[in-house]
């Protein structure tokens, strides 16, 4: 599982501001507040499992839109 | 046509497509009769569905759902759905939830896309909303103060050149469109490097030489173009011209000036409040599609004991596996939660 600053490398190569991105989570469902959301997307704060594949999910849709297939893993994904 | 509750709707065959027209409102209630008619479209087994949605006036995740299993109904039989002609709130709930692609959206008609509001605002030939009939009166008050002028136009860049958005008379708009096609001129100098440019006498002037002859041809003997600008880029260019013999007095070049910032705030105010507005939208339909998530959580809750997380992996992993944005997929578990329809299909 991808852990902050992963997270904002993926970000930042899906071409979304964190605002955009806090967006598509909130969206989603997520219950992080913005400021904190960023915390986490930084690495200075923790996440939950189920919070993290929000986020992996966001961005997921984010890069399907751009073509691509899934590029963040979740949580229950195996490491490879 | 058939009508029920809030909804009308009729469904015809014609020209090798078949054509589902509704009006009134797709929501929980009316759900079961919109998908019944859609249902009765794809029995026909063309291979075009059309949704006329003009007279659409409210929507929510329910007709999502609906339109997304159709596309993929149709898709999968080689076909494919295209949405036309939809209400502006239509249109919006489309765009805001990301699915204008998605299920075929053709854009509104440019009267489906304005208010009834803005058709009441007195606007000239060239403006197409409030921003437009701003600067449209900046350039006719603009031509009536500034002494010596025939002709007052704004020029803005756009994605493919420049464009005219302003003009005070059809002469100093094709003073303007002979810039464009000649590639020169004052208000293309102006509207690029952000530098005022003057050209007093054109039959003395020597620069633009493919565009003056063409101005002179018009009767137009000077011309002042004036940059719009902002505080880090210049936003176009407010062009003045002249067909009297002794042009225009360097006073009036003060009077071009306040013109031109005049025009500026007002761009500069467009782009804030389309900014803040982009967003509000932007959150407005996050809204929707988080309350359909929600509700789709609570469903599954309820069916398979199981808890608000598992819920949502659960749907994380149906979205994965379908390729289908999580909306889509959540408004499907609402769909198979409701009754089911009661008007005969076709």
């Amino acid at each position: 599982m991808m852990i902050p600053p992963a997270l904002d490398i993926a970000r930042k190569e899906a071409d979304l501001s964190q605002l955009e991105l806090w967006l598509r989570y909130f969206g989603l469902g997520g219950m992080t507040p913005a400021l904190e959301f960023e915390g986490i997307m930084m690495g200075m704060l923790d996440a939950s499992d189920h919070d993290r594949d929000v986020i992996a999910h966001a961005l997921n849709e984010r890069f399907t839109e751009l073509g691509r297939n899934h590029p963040v893993p979740y949580s229950d994904d195996v490491e490879t | 046509m058939t009508t029920l509750g809030k909804l009308m709707g009729s469904v015809r065959a014609e020209q090798g497509r078949v054509v589902v027209a509704v009006q009134g409102e797709i929501d929980v209630a009316t759900a079961p009769q919109f998908r019944a008619l859609m249902d009765a479209a794809m029995a026909f087994g063309g291979p075009q569905v059309t949704v006329d949605m003009a007279g659409v006036e409210f929507m929510d995740a329910q007709a999502l759902t609906i339109l997304g299993r159709a596309a993929r109904r149709m898709s999968v039989g080689g076909g494919r759905l295209v949405v036309q002609a939809p209400s502006a709130h239509a249109y919006r709930v489309f765009q805001l939830t990301r699915l204008v692609g998605l299920l075929g959206v053709e854009p509104p008609t440019a009267s489906g896309a304005l208010g009834p509001g803005l058709e009441a605002v007195v606007m000239g030939p060239h403006a197409r909303d409030l921003l437009d009939a701003s600067l449209e009166l900046v350039v006719s008050v603009a031509a009536d103060v500034i002494r010596g002028a025939d002709g007052v136009s704004i020029t803005l860049p756009r994605s493919n050149g420049f464009a005219t958005v302003a003009a005070s008379n059809d002469v100093v708009l094709g003073m303007d469109h002979d810039q464009y096609s000649t590639g020169e001129g004052p208000c293309l100098d102006a509207a690029k490097g952000g530098e005022r440019f003057v050209s007093t006498l054109l039959t003395e002037e020597v620069r633009w030489p493919a565009f003056v002859p063409k101005a002179r041809a018009r009767g137009i003997r000077s011309i002042l173009s004036t940059p719009l600008l902002a505080p880090d880029r210049t936003l176009g260019a407010l062009n003045v011209y002249s067909s009297h013999p002794e042009g225009m007095a360097d006073v009036e070049l003060d009077w071009a000036d306040r013109f031109a910032r005049t025009a500026t705030t007002l761009l500069e105010r467009a782009e804030a409040t389309q900014g803040e507005q982009a967003l509000l939208a932007d959150l407005q339909g996050r809204l929707v599609t988080r309350d359909v998530i929600a509700v789709a959580q609570g469903i599954l809750m309820e069916r398979l004991g199981i808890t608000k997380d598992e819920a949502q992996r659960t749907l994380i992993r149906a979205s994965r596996g379908t390729d289908l944005p999580l909306a889509v997929v959540c408004g499907e578990v609402l769909a198979s939660s409701a009754p089911p329809p009661t008007v005969p299909t076709a």
